[in-house]
């Protein structure tokens, strides 16, 4: 990560039990402006490791003064969310990315339905004030556990009225995507960031309605999984590293000392691919083809591991 | 060596065979007149499923058409498209305009090998160029023709011929 700046936390506030919402002002000067369903990469230096992961902006996209993140705190006790709810104070300063975008409204639709699970509104929340502003047409349906992750939902109905479409699963009667997604007209554009089971729901749905896939858009904010530690050559230079359990591939390199060119850190952006020259990979990322993954010689290194105890990188 | 530069950059669509999106719950062809008969087969396999034929030359009038009827049009709706190339792109721009995205929309193949020329020098675009160089609607020049195609414009780039040697023009060859 080439582009990096310091912020201060300036504000901490608990938005539902399981979710924490920080505001990041800078140091000097002003921000970068972002578009909307832009992230960040956050730092968190553990005494293990550095984590480093990806977070939506949900301030106004322009307004320079401070962003906004909001972090859940994850069910395994795994990984930066322990760090940033349980260390994190007010005063602290973070080191963060510059925004990048890879989950944009598309601006040519005719209407945009967006479907959130729990966390998965906060890049939403960015595209909200930019549909207002350009007057587009949409819906926004809110999926959550009542109290855990519904932290938007009072705000978000005064602000859009019959726009906003909540779902407690607690409460309310489950959302049906079927009906959901029926008697829609053309140009209209599904937009879903939640839990990959979310996603593939919408997908599917998609398909037995005949619905063209390219009507379909998602940010899956999947964390890289655990897996097993293996070990990695690095060709070029001969180098043995160890790849913990705990630990993504990505994360063993930068240790090492080794920048590789990065976004997302999800398996989704492609910024990270790296040829492999020998071992058996367990791919776990939603950016090579098919055909990319079969010929087992690219790798991206964000969330996609060794199928075996040994991966040899061509870098 | 410009000329040579120009030439090689192929933007020139392919068309494979076309054939039923059979998840698709609305199939609407839309046609040049003299070019219905080309989507007989594909519209008789969909017989049973709800459709529509559409025969229009007048770009302009099926852009009314299209946009009274697209409000009773279901998001999954196949569009098949008939007729030159030209008229297949213009017609994709106005459904592209209404929201329809590219996987929604097939083209046979064009009726004819004539090309629709963008001249690079007044902007005048010239129909049923059959051959190159040919001689610029707009502006007069001599226009060589290339690979680069537009689609927005449903055309393909032209400019002028041995600009340096303007005698010497090469024999025209068919596309
Ligand atoms: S960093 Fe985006 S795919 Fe790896």
């Amino acid at each position: 990560m080439t582009d990096t700046f310091k912020v201060t936390v300036t504000d901490i506030q608990t938005v539902a039990s399981s979710i924490k919402e920080f505001t990041l002002s800078p140091v000097e000067g002003q921000l970068i402006p972002f578009s909307a369903g832009s992230h960040i990469v956050v730092e968190m230096p553990t005494e293990e490791k550095t984590y480093k992961n990806a977070y939506s902006l949900l301030s106004q996209p322009d307004d320079p003064s401070h962003y906004k993140i909001a972090v859940r705190l994850q069910d395994n006790s795994r990984g930066g969310s322990v760090y940033m709810h349980t260390q994190v104070k007010v005063g602290d300063s973070l080191t963060i990315s510059a925004p990048a975008n890879r989950f944009a409204p598309l601006w040519q639709a005719k209407k945009h339905i967006l479907i959130a699970g729990g966390i998965g509104i906060t890049p939403f929340l960015s595209y909200l004030p930019e549909f207002e502003r350009r007057g587009e047409d949409y819906e926004l349906h809110y999926l959550y556990r009542g109290g855990q992750t519904g932290a938007y939902c009072n705000e978000l109905s005064e602000q859009l009225g019959d726009r906003l479409f909540c779902y407690d699963s607690a409460t309310s009667p489950r959302c049906n995507i079927e009906n959901l997604m029926s008697q829609r007209a053309p140009g209209t554009h599904f937009y879903i960031c939640g839990p990959e089971k979310l996603i593939e729901a919408v997908m599917t749905t998609a398909k037995q309605l005949g619905i063209a896939a390219g009507y379909i858009h998602f940010e899956e904010f999947a964390a890289p999984k655990p897996g097993n530690a293996f070990e990695l050559e690095l060709k070029s230079s001969g180098r043995l590293l160890n790849v913990s359990e705990e630990e993504s591939m990505l994360e063993a390199i930068e240790k090492s000392g080794i920048e590789i060119p990065n976004l997302c850190r999800g398996g989704v952006c492609g910024q990270c691919v790296c040829r492999v020259s020998q071992g058996k990979i367990d791919h776990r990322d939603t950016f090579l083809t098919e055909q990319e993954r079969s010929s087992g010689d690219v790798i991206m290194p964000c969330v996609s591991r060794a199928a075996g105890e040994r991966l040899t990188l061509d870098i | 060596m410009q000329d040579e530069s120009i030439k090689s950059v192929s933007s020139r669509p392919v068309y494979p065979p076309v054939e039923i999106n059979i998840n698709a719950a609305y199939h609407l062809f839309i046609t040049e007149p003299s070019a219905s008969s080309k989507v007989g087969n594909l519209l008789q396999q969909t017989a049973a499923k709800t459709h529509q034929l559409i025969e229009s030359d007048n770009i302009e009038e099926l852009k009314l058409q299209l946009t009274e009827l697209i409000g009773t049009l279901p998001l999954a709706t196949s569009v098949y498209l008939a007729g030159r190339e030209t008229y297949m792109w213009q017609v994709y721009a106005v459904l592209a305009e209404l929201g329809f995205i590219k996987e929604q929309i097939e083209m046979l193949t064009p009726t004819d090998n004539s090309r629709t020329v963008f001249c690079c020098h007044c902007y005048t675009q010239t129909h049923q160029v059959a051959a190159a160089p040919f001689e610029c609607e707009g502006c007069g020049l001599p226009l060589t023709v290339t690979d680069h195609f537009s689609k927005r414009l449903g055309s393909y780039f032209g400019f002028q011929v041995n600009a340096e040697a303007k005698d010497e023009l090469p024999a025209a060859e068919a596309f």
